[in-house]
């Protein structure tokens, strides 16, 4: 994982490598504007890093957020392991500015605006997806990455992630393997 | 372990890795670090998929420094796979192990991504597995797990046995930051299907289902032991299941007299190879079971 978070960030020019450690005692807290943690949920880092400026987490259970939260990080994001690139690098610029950033399905579930869930409209079901949501769900099945699937269906792949995220979010599903398997369950793709 | 036995182990894994890399190839295809490829013949590479970013000036470079063009010769994002044609034949063709792959055993991982040679990782095979739905979404009918490490451009690359001999092709495409290895017999068939057609087949019966538990009463007509089916939801109009008179409420319970239990059951059978073929199956209606013939589609 963290020779392909390397790989991943190696080409951009506005975000600098300071150090990639195994344990947290080994962050040196000087150097770091944001951490990137991959493989040891936050829960388990015990001390302060006053000197980190936030946060950011690659893990599928959603439950991590509010670790962050209750931590008191000034900015902080969560993101699937599974996340694009374009994902991580926008995600890690966030979080240096200062915001909260995460998937749909990651921190829904920790908005205080978060609809309560005896609403009524949450008993009726997940929100029907659209006729190009489908389509963008039945390529996902069939394992196509988001260029293939806008080549095959003429739009753009900023279109597709545009529909990624609203599929995760009616599936509330936090990968694309979630989402194929809920989509599957649901009867809602084609075999 | 005596000491010149360590140095054995050593220098046959060296010899493993000479081997192995004479039919490494490293793929240029993207704007970041190249990968690697496994030379197939003189003149097709097998790669990863998602290592090639660009249709045009695909350059491959040879053990020996021998730089080649190359064309796309099909691609298949949902196994990762992607055979590109040299413009010259310059490679030499990659030996494919026969062996036995078991957990346990000593593998190394190959790679030549860029004009200093190549790299290895070493490990051994944790897991042998399959059907797995991978990261991207998609299904992998096979896969091997080993601990080495996939540092960057080793996807594409070759996992080799003792004797240099590829057992498979590594990627890390699925799930980033996270390598699986696709088995050689495996690799090889989605090969020559991409290198014959430019990509993967795969059948269509038109039904959308949900899995569910077999009755126990309609278990008895059964008569092997299976829990689950699915349970026909929608059937598309025009469809290989429509013509074959499929009917929403079926419970889909086996294809040519094996079990389907679950959709990645049913996605497993349904590769190219059946496209076009009439198969049996089997549904359960009003708690009995039937057979009906069905003409796969095409997806």
């Amino acid at each position: 994982m963290r020779a392909g978070l390397r790989e991943m960030l190696s080409d951009q020019q506005d975000i600098r490598i300071a150090g990639v450690v195994r344990e947290a005692q080994d962050i040196d807290e000087g150097e770091t504007d944001v951490l990137v943690m991959a493989s040891v949920p936050p829960s388990q880092v015990n001390r302060r890093l006053d000197g980190v400026y936030g946060i950011l987490v690659l893990t599928d259970d959603p439950e991590e957020s509010r670790v962050l939260i209750q931590a008191g990080w000034r900015a902080w994001g969560i993101l699937p392991p599974a996340c694009s690139v374009d994902e991580l690098i926008a995600a890690i610029q966030a979080v240096g500015e200062g915001l909260w950033v995460g998937t749909p399905a990651l921190v829904r579930g920790m908005l205080p605006f978060e609809r309560n869930m005896n609403n009524p409209a949450e008993e009726m079901g997940p929100e029907p997806l659209t006729s190009r949501e489908q389509e963008v769900l039945q390529r996902l099945a069939e394992g196509l990455a988001n260029k293939q699937i806008a080549l095959q269906l003429g739009i753009s792949e900023h279109t597709v992630k545009f529909h990624l995220s609203s599929l995760y979010l009616k599936l509330n599903a936090s990968s694309r393997t979630e989402a194929v398997r809920k989509g599957l369950n649901a009867g809602l793709i084609s075999l | 372990m005596s000491k010149n036995a360590f140095i054995e182990l050593s220098e046959s894994m060296a010899d493993s890795a000479e081997r192995a890399g004479r039919s490494t190839v490293m793929v240029d295809a993207r704007k970041r670090l190249p990968a690697s490829g496994i030379a197939l013949s003189s003149d097709s590479v097998l790669t990863a998929d998602h290592v090639i970013e660009r249709d045009q000036d695909i350059r491959v470079l040879v053990d020996g420094g021998v730089e080649a063009s190359a064309r796309l010769a099909g691609r298949d994002p949902g196994s990762d796979l992607a055979v590109l044609k040299l413009d010259k034949s310059s490679a030499d063709p990659a030996k494919v192990s026969n062996t036995r792959v078991r957990v346990g055993q000593f593998v190394l991982a190959i790679a030549r991504p860029s004009k200093k040679g190549i790299e290895s990782s070493f490990g051994t095979i944790n897991a042998l597995g399959g059907p797995v739905r991978t990261g991207r979404g998609g299904m992998l009918e096979q896969y091997i797990k080993s601990d080495v490490v996939s540092y960057p451009g080793f996807s594409g690359g070759p996992l080799v046995d003792g004797a240099g001999e590829v057992i498979g092709i590594n990627t890390s495409g699925f799930r980033s930051g996270s390598a699986i290895t696709i088995p050689a017999g495996l690799a090889l068939k989605i090969a020559q299907a991409l290198e014959k057609s430019g990509r993967i087949r795969r059948g269509y019966l038109g039904i959308r289902s949900q899995t569910v538990e077999i009755p126990q009463e309609a278990r008895v007509s059964l008569k092997r032991d299976q829990t689950n089916g699915l349970l026909i939801v929608s059937i598309e109009s025009g469809s290989p299941a429509s013509a074959a008179a499929l009917m929403v409420g079926d419970i889909l319970v086996g294809i040519s007299g094996e079990a389907v239990e679950h959709h990645d059951e049913l996605f497993a059978r349904l590769s190219g190879d059946v496209v076009g073929l009439s198969i049996p199956v089997e549904v359960l209606r009003g708690g009995k079971l039937l057979t009906l013939n069905v003409v796969v589609g095409e997806r």
